[in-house]
């Protein structure tokens, strides 16, 4: 049956492997083992068969789900638990920031995982007994198209503050050809540093891939519902 | 070759019921349903794949229908069976008499009647 298989693989590339889509594509191969069986037994060879049965199913743009129904709550409360993971490595990294810097960016993202994490525990129990509540259809090509787009705009975010840090610093020793120098092993890290901290937006792009790749996660699949 | 496409899609505003119908003879799955067709319209009318699946998604999602995995595992893919609702019941009833009613007077409408004035 791989012909067939390949076929319907064919048909499905390009659409994300839900739960619905698999179950879809999984009717849609044994109704087409079935024709090829009847064809067969009308005295079709196995390959002419499989072409007849194929041939008059070609697409399937209108029967794939862009927008299935998922577990909203299940689906909130994992993404905020990520989004807290994720918020206290980046306070970890920030704290040796603190010798060198004084800056209160690490007291900064401290504040932020305590928020976070009292809003998580409040509705993790306020939510209790309610996690299978399931919502209003998401769009799911919607959410990757989002993140997509917030990455493009990170990495334009990155080369331009980057680019901008590379002209303050050494703008004037590149125009009139002096030399760079770096003071010391704490000059050179306050340098690293300067460099480093535009990085630690990163937990916003990914926070909008994570709110994407979750929905296929939390989706409502036909027999749970 | 115009009269079949017209047929076509006169046809085509009923798949619902087609279907409906064919399953309220028993639960089956996709390609039983489209044989079934076929032969009760004795081959005059095929039900196309992407026809049959959007019409079953959208009986589905309006409860006119559910569905199960059937265990029959014949040649490694599981068959996806479909029944009637008490709900769907009801809907094929209503479409049954509003079908019998519009064709009366589609009847009237579009063939002439000797003894009219045209």
């Amino acid at each position: 049956m791989n012909s067939l298989h390949n076929h319907v693989d064919r048909l499905f590339a390009g659409y994300p492997a839900t739960q619905r889509n698999r179950e879809m594509k999984e009717e849609i191969i044994s109704n087409l083992e079935a024709k090829v069986a009847d064809l067969m037994a009308g005295g079709m060879d196995y390959e002419q068969a499989v072409r007849t049965a194929t041939s008059s199913f070609t697409r399937i743009d209108g029967l794939i789900d862009e927008h299935p129904p998922i577990y909203v709550n299940r689906y909130r409360l994992e993404w905020m638990q990520k989004v807290l993971f994720l918020a206290i490595i980046l306070w970890i990294f920030t704290i040796p920031l603190r010798l060198i810097e004084r800056t209160p960016l690490s007291f900064f993202l401290l504040g932020f995982v305590l928020v976070l994490g009292l809003l998580y525990l409040v509705l993790h129990f306020a939510w209790r007994g309610r996690a299978l509540e399931v919502t209003a259809p998401r769009h799911l090509a919607a959410a990757r198209r989002r993140s997509r787009i917030v990455w493009l705009l990170w990495g334009l975010f990155i080369l331009i503050t980057l680019l901008a840090i590379t002209a303050l610093r050494f703008g004037s020793n590149i125009w009139y050809g002096y030399q760079v120098k770096i003071g010391g092993p704490y000059q050179f890290a306050q340098l690293g540093i300067q460099y480093a901290k535009p990085f630690l937006t990163i937990w916003i792009p990914l926070a909008f891939q994570l709110s994407a790749s979750l929905l296929t996660k939390h989706e409502v699949g036909d027999w749970e519902a | 070759m115009n009269d079949s496409a017209i047929s076509r899609d006169l046809i085509r505003g009923h798949i619902d019921t087609i279907i409906l119908r064919v399953l309220l003879e028993g639960d089956n799955y996709g390609y039983e349903i489209m044989k079934s067709i076929s032969s009760i319209s004795q081959g005059r009318y095929e039900l196309k794949e992407p026809s049959l699946y959007t019409s079953l998604k959208r009986l589905e999602a309006q409860g006119l229908i559910e569905s199960y995995w059937g265990e029959d595992r014949s040649l490694g893919g599981r068959r996806k069976y479909y029944h009637v609702t008490p709900a769907g019941v009801e809907v094929y009833k209503a479409n049954l008499a509003a079908w019998k009613l519009s064709r009366e007077i589609i009847d009237v409408l579009i063939e002439k009647q000797e003894g009219f004035p045209s």
